[in-house]
Order: structure tokens, then sequence, then C-alpha cells
């Protein structure tokens, strides 16, 4: 399990001996370290023969490490001529790390480097150690001690460090209590320590070490993670493993409410909406599992979005764990499953600039039972596609682009409607868009529309409650939804959907969406009153027919927003289509104030739309108005930049 | 870049005592550091209010003594008089600052960094708390004479310093220096920030400290020991700098004196100056030790490994890329150094001039004053080449390496001269694009361009539209976009969109090429029955059908088996060796050995890679030829070995010698079968 912690190749005991200086009192294996003074230094430090009592019978991991013998550094080699101590055993000269000699200046340095974690190296191990100096009633007045690790010279020791530091400071208390290393009736047992340490940690990663009636040492080795990225609201985790297997009761709260909402299609901000909890514990959750690795994060899937390819395609296109499980996870239940060649093409024909939707259209994807939320995730889960995300930047004002007059807006749903009044505030701003601008936080009713949260859907509709068991039914279900409604909505485009209806196809939103049509769920009569709010809300959102202006075959129609509050407030079954009126055509036009400063370049669509909580179609408009552009890709001062 | 670099120290040790010589900068400062997160929710104001920052700052503790907490950062510079009111104070804090380091005693931070002489001659790497001191300690023999060592480290890295080339052993025997007195080991040891682990991979930070070893300590330490074994002079500069010192100190003058007046004295203290601000810079590093040209630098993107991002630092093992060479193989980021790149100068007017560069090169400046003149970024590197007349691998690579190495240039791909390249726009942006946009309005202001974001959205909203058509639209315009161009290369701003290829065998195709090697199969199985019982009374010697044998075996067993039945029968020189038919056989049998399970499935697949197909893969390669032109048929033939969609098409115009045109025209006739790809290298 811990194959990838370092392995800890020797453990010793050191401390400053009062006739000897810094030596080693005990190690484990023993005789690896080479005590034996090298001829500078033979008159100070006289070799200490390891009590006879604390030999150890050699581990049978040991062997392991004979092998390795061919490392020998030179040094190794002279310092092993000198053992011949007649306790070390004679293998032993041929498996030396070092000669202390040669570090001990680190091991028991003078007082400004104690209290500090020390890590030195020798050619081929590297030493980390936490030398401790205590004062106190001691014959030099002070006692100095460090309990040090051995490892591979490229060993990364992060994870040992909080070890070693625990260490130092459970033997620092005891010594301090009881004098448990420098009386002479009690310093024996370090060696039973050390030996403990080797065992344990090499082989379970912990440990617990009782060492007398207060002090114990327990340790345990966690491996060490880089930090998470920055978690952004509008990042999607989806689960690497089965999240909530690994639920336990003890859970953090917030947790285990954020692991229900992890589905692979909801955005942070989302989830924190639904799980009802504060945005920012949602971020730090979601970092959390970001750190131990069980989830990974991708965009919010849109019909608008555009995808690109990565270079590694080159390389994983003949990788068999792409090629092999790219066609049943992509292809809709109960459809035929394309060739690898097939599904590598519809691949290689997103590009930048052209939206999912124009892609599907342009290659008939919907006949071919695919999952385009699945397609698309899978792409940039294995890591060949890459979202390209639309950047606006807000030109200064010039002379050249004179913002154009107001023109008459549009009414109908008719094709013709490609242009929309172009002032920010429309010169007859009416006194409900007033009202509505006064709520302009953006609360939900208002954007319940288009807005990625509109599941979530404010303040009005309880949390979560109706759209938990939606929830693991993910595509299917939704299509069933989709495929039942009525055909009135025909203009309806996939882009409106935003991202809580992901895997709906356009084949399914042409014959049109009913609002009417419930849920399964909603037969139940405990959730049949949010059940009906929520088909409610997808009429809502579907009712505008914003269709991407660049997808020529769709009418365009200036975005009408229906009267926010009002469907919701009035819970009347029958309210299946909202009626696009005048002030709800303007309200999609006055975009939010704070807005602008955002437009910079600096800033991309999927972090706006969750900003202020409007879906691509509305914040599309928003640009439009912003920069006094004509639509249909123009955007007036504003740049759009993919990247 | 190198936020890590704290400081650049030169120690040495004396029978006596271990000294800090010389340090920069005068003051090292680490990075800030928390002892405890800031609290999550910030965003309240009254909260944020409240938090006093210095609580939460982590403090290295101090180890000179308690006087040296009075040691303020500012005592550096002429003390304000405020706190500190009396002239002892001062005067303290003064002698602090020549003594201490990062909360150490100078003379004791020497001491440590000087080990033992069985440490020395090897990295020594040493890691206490947030610092990671990297130095690679020397000693003198026990005879307290300087030598060279016999075998000199394994590294080779002193070779790429021009210093290191000279002959140097016999130059020792000849001229006896000036012999060294005092110095028994010195370590020029480099101070970094240890970056804290969790913010990047598992042992990056090792790596990091790795390479800052190679390219910086071990080749200034190699040089400033060859020096020292020639010319005594590492203990000269020692000993200047060391007097400095003390008469400073005596004369009661500020640090800061002594570090400004030791620039002057010795040429040790300049180059770590130098060294310093280079690394900070990002720049490479021009210094000169006892009057030896050093070049020296760190990788521009190695600080990327400290920050988890996911880009991959290392180059692939292709063989384009391993011409950089093994010192730019990692934190460069470069592209393939291949001969359909091109190449970007970043500088133009590179002095050739500089003092580095000796008047036995003149040739050679001649020939890069040619090539700097022809260089383009609509030039391939091969068309330089046959300009110049130079070899590709031995001439014109290492020039282009050379340039790339001191960031003079950049290997770009190459740019269509009517500027109908493809291009995108990278994930990430360099710097914001308001500030992009002034450095292009203060370029380009003069020339009749559209504006940067304009360009950039142009050229993003486009998909596969060439830049002449979505952005410049007039060829007088093509002069003033193709600096604009250049502008933006050179700032990473554009990616060139490669087209790539693959070769698709279809179902019905491997239907067809399956039903016709059955028939001929099925034919072959008639006819050698009908010759076995022509020839069953001559050859008694097999008494079994070798067709119907064969049949029944697994493909490769049958071939086994066809090769034992073959061979004898060519010894005996039978006409049926001879036998074109037999021939056929022979060749059939091979084909069917390439019939792994893999191609075994009758659905469309990709056909991994062209250049080594499968018998079998060969086939249908040329089954999708048929009832083309010969021609176009022969030119597939010919080039689809590139189509293993890694190959771009530079590369596979440039292979195959074949011009743009051609090769769409092979696509087009060829569509059924081929994939294109777009997307940057």
């Amino acid at each position: 399990m811990d194959s990838f912690l370092p392995r800890i190749q020797s453990v010793f005991y050191s401390i400053f001996d009062n006739q000897h200086g810094p030596k080693i009192v005990y190690q484990v294996p023993e005789a690896l370290i080479a005590t034996t003074p090298s001829p500078s230094s033979i008159s100070t430090l006289p070799s200490l023969p390891p009590t006879p009592a604390t030999d150890v019978p050699p581990s049978p991991r040991l062997s392991s490490r004979n092998s390795s013998s061919s490392l020998i550094s030179p040094v190794e080699n002279r310092a092993s001529l000198y053992l011949n101590s007649p306790n070390k055993r004679s293998t032993s000269s041929n498996r030396v790390l070092f000669n202390f000699d040669d570090i001990s200046k680190y091991i028991i340095p003078p007082s400004p480097l104690c209290g500090r974690l020390v890590i030195c190296s020798t050619k081929h191990h590297r030493i980390i150690g936490f030398p401790v100096e205590l004062r106190g009633p001691y014959e030099r007045n002070y006692f100095r001690y460090n309990l040090c690790f051995v490892f591979d010279r490229g060993a990364d020791l992060s994870c040992y460090e909080p070890i070693v530091r625990k260490v130092s400071r459970v033997l620092t208390a005891c010594e301090e209590e009881s004098a448990f290393l420098s009386s002479s009736e009690t310093s024996h047992t370090v060696h039973a320590i050390l030996e403990q340490l080797y065992e344990d940690l090499n082989s379970y990663a912990e440990t617990s070490i009782p060492i007398d009636q207060f002090n114990s040492i327990e340790l345990k080795i966690f491996p060490f993670y880089p930090n998470p990225p920055t978690v952004t609201d509008w990042m999607v985790p989806v689960a690497l493993i089965n999240l909530s297997k690994q639920i336990e009761e003890n859970w953090d709260l917030t947790m285990v409410r954020i692991c229900q909402f992890i589905d692979g299609t909801n955005h942070v901000g989302r989830i924190a909406r639904l799980a009802d909890c504060d945005i920012s514990f949602a971020r730090q959750a979601i970092a959390h599992l970001l750190y131990y690795q069980v989830i990974m994060t991708i965009d919010i899937f849109q019909y608008s979005n555009m995808y690109t390819l990565h270079k590694s395609i080159q390389w994983l296109a003949d990788e068999p764990h792409v090629k092999e499980e790219c066609g049943p996870y992509v292809t809709k239940p109960g459809r035929m499953i394309l060739d690898w060649p097939q599904l590598l093409h519809l691949y290689s024909r997103m590009k930048p600039g052209i939206t999912v939707f124009n892609w599907m259209v342009a290659h008939g994807v919907d006949k071919l039972g695919i999952d385009v939320r699945r397609f698309t995730s899978f792409g940039v889960i294995k890591g060949y596609l890459r979202r390209v995300h639309r950047w606006p930047i807000l030109l200064p004002s010039t002379s050249e682009l004179p913002r154009t007059p107001a023109r008459p807006k549009m009414k109908s749903f008719s094709g013709t409607s490609q242009r929309f009044p172009l002032s920010p505030i429309p010169s007859e701003t009416s006194a409900s868009t007033n009202l509505l601008r006064g709520r302009f936080p953006y609360t939900a009713p208002i954007n319940a529309s288009v807005s990625p949260d509109v599941a979530t859907s404010g303040p009005p509709t309880p949390r979560g409650v109706s759209y938990r068991p939606r929830r693991p039914s993910a595509a299917e279900k939704v299509l069933e939804q989709l495929k039942s409604r009525d055909q009135q909505q025909l203009s309806s485009s996939p882009r409106t959907l935003w991202i809580h209806q992901p895997s709906s196809s356009p084949s399914n939103l042409h014959p049109g969406i009913t609002a009417t049509s419930s849920t399964p769920q909603d037969s139940s009569p405990s959730s049949s009153k949010f059940g009906s709010i929520e088909s409610r809300r997808q009429s809502a959102v579907l009712v505008p027919p914003a269709a991407p202006p660049s997808s020529p075959n769709l009418p365009k129609a200036t975005l009408a927003i229906p009267g926010p509050v009002k469907p919701r407030l009035s819970r009347s079954p029958s309210e299946g289509q909202m009626p696009i009126n005048h002030t709800t055509e303007h309200l999609s036009l006055i975009y939010p104030p704070q807005l602008l400063p955002l437009l910079n370049g600096g800033h991309h669509t999927d972090e706006l739309a969750v900003r202020f909580e409007a879906g691509w179609a509305r914040l599309e408009q928003w640009l439009i108005a912003a920069g006094g552009g004509r639509g249909d890709g123009d955007y007036g001062r504003i740049q759009m930049i993919f990247r | 870049m190198a936020d890590t670099l704290l400081a650049i120290l030169l120690v040495t040790t004396s029978a006596k005592e271990a000294n800090l010589v010389y340090q920069w900068p005068a003051n090292p400062e680490s990075l800030p550091r928390l002892s405890r997160p800031y609290p999550e929710n910030t965003s309240d104001l009254r909260l944020r209010a409240q938090i006093n920052e210095s609580e939460y700052a982590w403090k290295r503790t101090q180890s000179v003594r308690d006087r040296s907490t009075s040691l303020t950062r500012s005592s550096s510079h002429p003390p304000s008089g405020r706190n500190s009111p009396t002239q002892d104070l001062d005067s303290t804090s003064a002698k602090d600052e020549y003594n201490a380091l990062f909360g150490y005693s100078s003379s004791f931070l020497a001491g440590l960094l000087c080990p033992q002489r069985s440490m020395c001659h090897q990295k020594c790497e040493l890691l206490v708390d947030d610092l990671a001191f990297v130095g690679h300690p020397v000693c003198d023999d026990a005879d307290g004479e300087w030598h060279f060592k016999p075998e000199s480290p394994a590294r080779g890295r002193e070779e790429r310093s021009p210093g290191s080339d000279v002959e140097t052993s016999p130059v020792l025997q000849q001229k006896a220096p000036s012999k060294s007195t005092w110095l028994q080991t010195f370590n020029f040891v480099i101070v970094l920030d240890l970056p804290h682990p969790s913010s990047s991979t598992s042992g990056n930070y090792l790596k990091y400290i790795e390479i800052v070893y190679e390219q910086i300590v071990f080749t200034m330490t190699a040089v400033l020991f060859q020096e020292q074994v020639l010319h005594n002079f590492v203990e000269e500069e020692c000993d200047k700098l060391g007097s400095l010192k003390d008469s400073c100190m005596a004369k009661g003058e500020p640090f800061s004196n002594f570090m400004t007046q030791a620039l002057e004295v010795s040429s040790i203290a300049p180059a770590m100056k130098t060294l310093y601000e280079a690394v900070k810079l990002s720049s490479m590093a021009y210094v000169a030790i006892n009057n030896i040209p050093l070049e020296l630098q760190l990788p521009p993107f190695l600080d990327r490994i400290l920050y988890t991002e996911d880009d991959d630092l290392h180059q692939p093992e292709d063989e384009e890329w391993q011409s950089w060479g093994p010192e730019m193989a990692f934190g460069w980021k470069l592209p393939a150094l291949a001969p359909w790149k091109s190449l970007l100068l970043l500088d133009d007017s590179l002095n050739l001039r500089t003092p580095h560069i000796d008047g036995n090169d003149h040739n050679l400046i001649e020939g890069l004053v040619r090539f700097m003149e022809i260089a383009s970024i609509t030039l391939s590197l091969a068309d330089m080449g046959t300009l110049l007349d130079w070899d590709l691998e031995t001439q014109l690579f290492p020039t282009v390496r050379w340039l790339v190495q001191h960031r003079r240039a950049k290997v770009v791909d190459i740019v269509h001269t009517g500027l109908k390249t493809l291009f995108i726009l990278p994930p990430k942006l360099p710097a914001p694009i308001s500030q992009l946009s002034e450095e292009f309005e203060r370029e380009f202001a003069q020339q009749p361009v559209s504006s940067l974001p304009e360009i950039l959205s142009a050229i993003s909203t486009s998909s596969g539209t060439q830049f002449f058509d979505v952005v410049v639209q007039s060829k007088a315009l093509i002069p003033s976009y193709q600096s604009v161009i250049s502008w933006m290369l050179q700032r990473d701003l554009l990616v060139t969109l490669h087209l790539r290829v693959r070769i698709v065998a279809t179902k019905e195709l491997k239907l067809r090429v399956k039903h016709r090697i059955e028939n001929a199969r099925a034919k072959k199985a008639n006819r050698s029955l009908s010759k076995l019982s022509q020839e069953a009374d001559t050859d008694s010697s097999s008494p079994i059908a070798p067709g119907m044998m064969w049949l029944s075996l697994s493909p490769k067993a049958a071939h086994a088996y066809s090769r034992r039945r073959l061979s004898p029968e060519s010894e005996r020189g039978q006409v049926e060796a001879d036998d074109p038919e037999e021939l056929e056989e022979e060749q059939e049998q091979e084909w069917d050995s390439g019939w792994d399970a893999n191609d075994d499935d009758l659905t469309s697949s990709i056909i991994k890679d062209p250049s080594r197909a499968t018998p079998l893969q060969r086939q249908w390669l040329s089954a999708m030829s048929e009832g083309k032109d010969a021609h176009i048929a022969k030119r597939f033939d010919h080039i689809n070995q590139y189509f293993d969609g890694k190959r771009t098409d530079d590369e596979i115009l440039y292979r195959a010698e074949i011009s743009r045109k051609q090769l769409r025209q092979l696509l087009h006739h060829y569509d059924e079968y081929l994939q294109t790809f777009l997307h940057p290298s």
C-alpha cells in the first residue's frame, strides 16, 4: 500500500558524549553506519561497540539491501576497511551506508542548529533529523541528542518531516520529565524504540510505542500530496471513485452533503446551492477531495461550448484505454456503439469557433446515439480534448465605433429577429424594468430561466428537494422528460438548457419540450409540488428561444426572459408556456453594471455566467448589449477571444 | 523568476577558522511565510481588519544572541536615529551586520558549509528548516597543496564553460604558481528558500535543487577550483576581501560600504552579484572569473516545477528533441529542432562584439552575420542550410542551439510567406491582455494594423481560417503583419496548428481484402490438391497433402510448415521453386502471419503505424489505391508511412519532398480512408 513512501534504510540515535563528542549510541539495523573514526579523528572518537543486549536479528529485508551493495561509494569502501570491531558481523562491511564522522557536525551540531529540522546528505543517502539541545543539570549543562532516519538520496522526505518532529518532541518531553534519555537506567530502551520505528514505519507506515506511563510515540505517515489547484465556482467535479461508498458517519457534514451532488454535471456553485451550504465551504470541500485525488474537475457542459484537440491526441488515440473505453462510455444505452475511427473523426471536428451544437448539426450527431455530454467529458477527462473558453474584452470606446442607436425590438420568435436593441439601458426603461433592476443582485427568480443554477432555483424552491431524485437519472431520465414534451417550443435551442440537462440531444429538442409533462418522481405525493415547480422551471428555461447566433438554421430571437417571479409564485399546473412580453425582452438587455469591469479579457464566460447566474444565452445578450453589437457573432465594442 | 534564490555565498576554511568571505546580497530576505493560515473567509472586511498579520507570520528563530532581535532589516541603511538612540547600539548592530546571516553568525554558517575532507569534492546539500544550502565544497590535498583530482568528476559539466577547455595539467607542472598558504576548503554556496513541498508534486523540489546545482554551482566551482589550482586565485581573492572587510570593520563603516568596495577590489564579488541578478531576472549571467568568461543560466521554465501545473517540462524522447542536447533537456519547453522548423530572432541586434568572442572566431562571426541576415520565420532551417551551404547537423543546428540557449532566438513553426498559416491562441496568455495591448500599441502605433484584441479575436473566432484571410485581407499589409506575427510569436501569443493524418482501414475495405485472400487461398488449395495428385506417384515422401495441412493449421504454424516444406524442395533445385505460383503462395503466407487478433475483427480501425504495417495492413493500404490514378497511387504508397497521426504536415512535406498542393490532392483522393487532425504540436 505504501510503496510510494520512501523506505527507511536506517534509524539511529546519537548524543553528544561528554568524553567522545558526537557518537551513535544505537542504530537499527546494526552497523550500517560506520562509526569507526576516519584516521584524521581517530584520537577523539573511538568507536563504541553496540550494546550486546540489544543485538537485533537481521530483518529479512536486509537481504534485499545487500543486493544493492554495488552502489557502495569510495567513501564507504574506505570506511569499511576500519570495520574490524569484533562485535560487528563480517557481512556488515559490504553494506555500510556512510561514515558517521562525515556528517556528525550536522547530526549533533552546535546549539544554533538545534531545534531545527536538518536534512543532510551523503553521496547516496539523505539523513533527516531534529537535533535537540536541552539545558539542565547535566555535566556540561546541556544534553544534546538526535534521532535520525536514513533514506536513499533520491527520497522525498516531505512525509517524514512531521514524524521526525514528533518523535523528537515526545523524547524531549520524556527527558524533561524523567531524564529518560540521559539516565543510564532507561536509556537502553531507546534501542527498542528504534527497532520498532524501523520495523513498523517500514511495514505499516504507522506505529504506537508506549514509552512510560505518560508518554508514547503515536505515528502515522500520511502520503504527501501536492496542494490542489484553486477551486473556482465554475468547476465541475467528477468523482474518480465511488464517493458514496466512502462516506462515513463521522465525516464532515458539509462534505457529506456536497458529495451527494457530485455527479459530473453540477458545478461547484450549483453544488453549494443544492447542498444549501456556504460557497466557501463548498469550495473547501471540493479542494479536499481534489487534494486526495478522488475527484477531478472538468468544465460545465453546455451546447454552446467549444472544444479543441490537445496535442496528446497524437498518442492517446492509439491507447487501448482510450480506444476501448470511449465507445461504451459515450453511447446512449441501447444504441449501437460506434467504432473508434468514427468517434475519433467526430473528435477531430471539434474546433474553436464551432459550438457543440454546430458540431452536432454538421455531423448529424443526434442520429448516432451519442451522449454528447459524455462524449466531450470523456475527451476532457482523458486529456485529449480541451475546452475553449470565450474571453470577452471590452475595447475602449473610440470614435470609430459609435454606438448604434437602439433599434426597434423584435417581438416574435420569427427567424428574422436577429437584431437586438443595442443600448444597454433602453430609452423606454419602464417602471417594471427599474423595479427589476433594483433587484439586480441577480437573485435566482430573475435569472432562473437560463441560469446554470437554475435547478437550485434560489429562494423559492426548497433546496435540492425536487432535484435529488432526478440527479442519479442523469442523462436518460432527462432525455425521457424532454422527449415527452410538446412540440410547441420547437425553437428552443440546446444552449438554453445550460447544464442541468446535459445529455439532451438536439433531436429531442427540435420536437420541442412540454412544460407540463411530469417527471417520474413527480408521482410521489410528497414531491409533487416541487416536481411541478421543476417542470415549470424547465419550461421557463426552454421558452426563451435564444438560439446560438452562429447557428443560422435556428431562428434567431430576442432572448425573452419570462416574468421571473410570476410563474414561480403561481403554482398553477397549467403554466406551461410563458408568454413573451416586451418587458422581459428588455430585461435581458440590462446587463449588470458589475459586468463591465470584468470584460478585460481575463474572465471567461463560464466565470461570468456563474458569477451573474446567467446562462450563456442570456450572457450573450448582455454582451451584445454592452458592446453595442448586432448579434450573430458581432459584439460591437466587445471582442471575443477564444482560447 | 527564481524567487527561491536567496543568496550566494563563498565560504572558506583555514586551519584556524571558517570564514564567510563574501555574500550577495547584503541582506538576503526569504519569502514571507505564515505560521498558521489566515482565516478562510477574509472577504469580511471587519474580520480582515482585525487580522494582525504579524501574528500569522512565521519567523525564523534567531540563533544570534538576543541582541540580534534588535537587528532590523533596515539597519544596513543609515540608522534613522529614532530606533537606535545610542551610538553604542549602532556599532553593535553594525557588527552584527558583518557577522549575521539568516539569523546565524556568519562564522558558524561558514563552518557548517565547509564539511570534512571526506565530504569534499562532491555535492553538498544541507536543508535547515526553510533554507537549502547547495554547494560543492573542494579542498586541498593532505600536503596542503591544491591539485586536480586524478579522476575528474564524471559529469563533464566543465566542458561547457569555455575556461575549462584550457589544458591544465602541463601548465601546472611547468609553472609553479604562487603557493597556497592557508586555504584548505572553499565552497561556493547557493542559498535557496526551500519551497514548501506541497506546492508541487512530490520530489519536484529535489529536482529543482539538482538543476540549480548542475547549472550554476558545479560550473562555478569547477572554474574557481581550476583557478585555485593554477593560480592560487581563490586564496588571493579571499585575502583581498578579508582585509577589506577587516579595515571596514575597523573603521566602523557600514556593511554596505564593504559590499560596494568589494565589487571593485575582487573579481569574484562582482561575479556573484551579476550571477544573482541574472538568475533573478531569468537571464543569462555573463561573468568573468580571473578573466575567464563564463555563461551561466537556469532553464527558463525551471520554476514551473515548483507549482502544480500539468504542463510537462521534460522534452519528449523523440529524435528531433534529442538534438537539443542534455543541458536543454529540462525546463526549456522547446519545440523539436528539426529541418522543417524555422527560426525567430528575438534580438535583431546581436552584439557580435561581446568581449567573450575573441578574434580567432572571425570566420565564425562572418558566417553568423549572414545567418542572422537570412533568418526569417518564413524560411525553414533546411532552406537556410541550403542558402548558407551549411551542413544541417554540424553547422546549422549548433548555431540554432547556441542562439536559443542564449535566448536570442526561438525555434518556431514556419510561417507561410503570404501569411496563410493557421493559428490559434494558447490556453494561457503570458500577461494580461491590457498590458500586452499597451506594448502592442507602442510597437505598432505607426502601422496600419488592427489592435491586439481585435487580432486575437479574429484569429481565435474563425476556426480553420488562415491568418491572411481573417486578419490581413490585403496583400499590401503583409509586411506589417509579418512583424505583428513575429511580435506575437516572441510572446507566445500564437500557436500554429498542424495537420496530421491517420489512415483508417474501413470495414468495406477489410471485407474486400479478406474475400480476396480467401479466394486466392481457395484457388491455391485447389491447385495444390490437383498438383498433389499429379505428384503423388513421384514423391512418396509426403504422405499428407501439404496444402491441406497448412489450411488446417493456424496461420503462423502454416507459415512455418510451408517453410519447412519448401526448403528441401529448393535444395533439390526443382522447377517448383522457380514456379511463380509457388512464390505467390509464399507471399500470401507472409500476409497471413500479420493476421493477428487485433486485425481480425472486421470493424474499421486505424492503422497505427503505417511505416511498420503488418503484411495484412500493407494489403489494406494497397487496396486503398485501387481505382486511383497511377501517379497518385504511387505517391500514396510513398508517403502513407507518415500518416501516423503524429507527423505534422510540415514534416511530411519535408520528408516526402512534395508540395503542399500535392499533399492536398492526395488527401482529397484518399478522403475515404484518411482522417485529418488539426492541433498544435
